[in-house]
């Protein structure tokens, strides 16, 4: 079954902008990852989910729920992934009803996802990338 | 038939003004409250927060843990803030990496968490503090210093160890 936060990679995946790749092909390398940091030394994103707000009931049980994902880039690029985080958020911040999968019966429904800040840059990581991070909350349906 | 004059008896309007009067102070009241409420908040947060033991930090600067702080409520127009801190270089790699080993209960997200996981006892405890303003209960907590939390976490740390060797005491006999 696939996660959430695996569809916010996919989504992420879809933007025009050119932010990263979900499902690597024989010329394009996957390069978003979720909830996993590969050992490749490649400039890549990993989304974190984390435990967001306790979740409501609407009045005909559905369930809202509230988690929160926290993303990182980690980059070779001179500055750190932060133009990288730039783009992710003005690709999720203020996303707002959107469905997944779309190839088939949507099984999740986002309802908004909201950028909880501003990227940070953290510093280097342990092989001296870069890395930013920024937090969302985001509010779907099942 | 004369004409008898409409008379109409409206009662508790001493009770109204007392609650109204009362309520002048709610927003200081409210204040307080959720104050109390962030202390609890972070006492969470100390217990989650790293703590590395294999450092001693003999140079005097002290544990992460040591450096939390809770300030406020700050007043300001028709609201409050309070602010939520760890005074470390560190703290926000700590507080943001998640891949970072942790001994259980310490982890990333040592504040953010707490805080989130306290939002429905929110309204709760505004709504009780109203009621006790209503009800002319006067009796409240007193806050001294910005290192309330940081002082009751260690208070609360000496309660549990001395339940911890009570029980000890009892599993083991009076030789332990």
């Amino acid at each position: 079954m696939t996660l959430w936060m695996e569809y916010i990679g996919q989504y992420l995946a879809a933007s025009s902008a050119g932010i990263g790749v979900w499902t690597a092909t024989s010329t394009a390398p996957k390069t978003i990852y979720a909830n996993n940091l590969p050992g490749s030394t490649a400039s890549l994103i990993v989304l974190y989910p984390y435990a967001g707000r306790a979740p409501d009931w609407s009045m005909d049980g559905g369930v809202i729920r509230y988690p929160n994902l926290n993303i990182h880039v980690h980059s070779t690029a001179s500055d750190g992934g932060y133009q990288k985080s730039i783009d992710i958020r003005s690709r999720l911040d203020h996303a707002h009803d959107f469905s997944y999968p779309t190839s088939t019966t949507a099984q999740i429904q986002f309802k908004i996802i909201q950028a909880l800040g501003e990227p940070e840059y953290l510093g280097r990581d342990e092989i001296g990338r870069g890395y930013c991070v920024t937090n969302y909350a985001v509010e779907y349906t099942t | 038939m004369a004409d008898e004059p409409l008379v109409i008896r409206i009662r508790g309007v001493d009770s109204l003004r007392a609650n109204l009067r009362a309520l002048m102070a709610a927003p200081h009241e409210f204040g307080q409250a959720a104050r109390e409420w962030a202390d609890d908040r972070m006492m969470e947060s100390q217990a989650e927060c790293p703590y590395d033991l294999e450092n001693p930090h003999e140079d005097g600067t002290p544990h992460l843990r040591d450096t939390a702080m809770v300030e406020g409520p700050d007043m300001s127009g028709d609201g409050f803030s309070i602010r939520f801190s760890y005074d470390q270089s560190y703290a926000a790699v700590q507080h943001e990496t998640p891949w970072y080993r942790h001994d259980w209960p310490t982890k990333w997200k040592f504040l953010e968490d707490p805080i989130n996981r306290g939002i429905p006892r929110f309204a709760p405890a505004m709504i009780r503090r109203l009621e006790l303003i209503l009800q002319g209960v006067t009796e409240r907590m007193e806050f001294t210093s910005p290192y309330a939390a940081r002082r009751d976490y260690q208070r609360a740390q000496e309660a549990f160890a001395s339940a911890n060797r009570a029980r000890i005491g009892h599993l083991g006999g009076r030789f332990v």
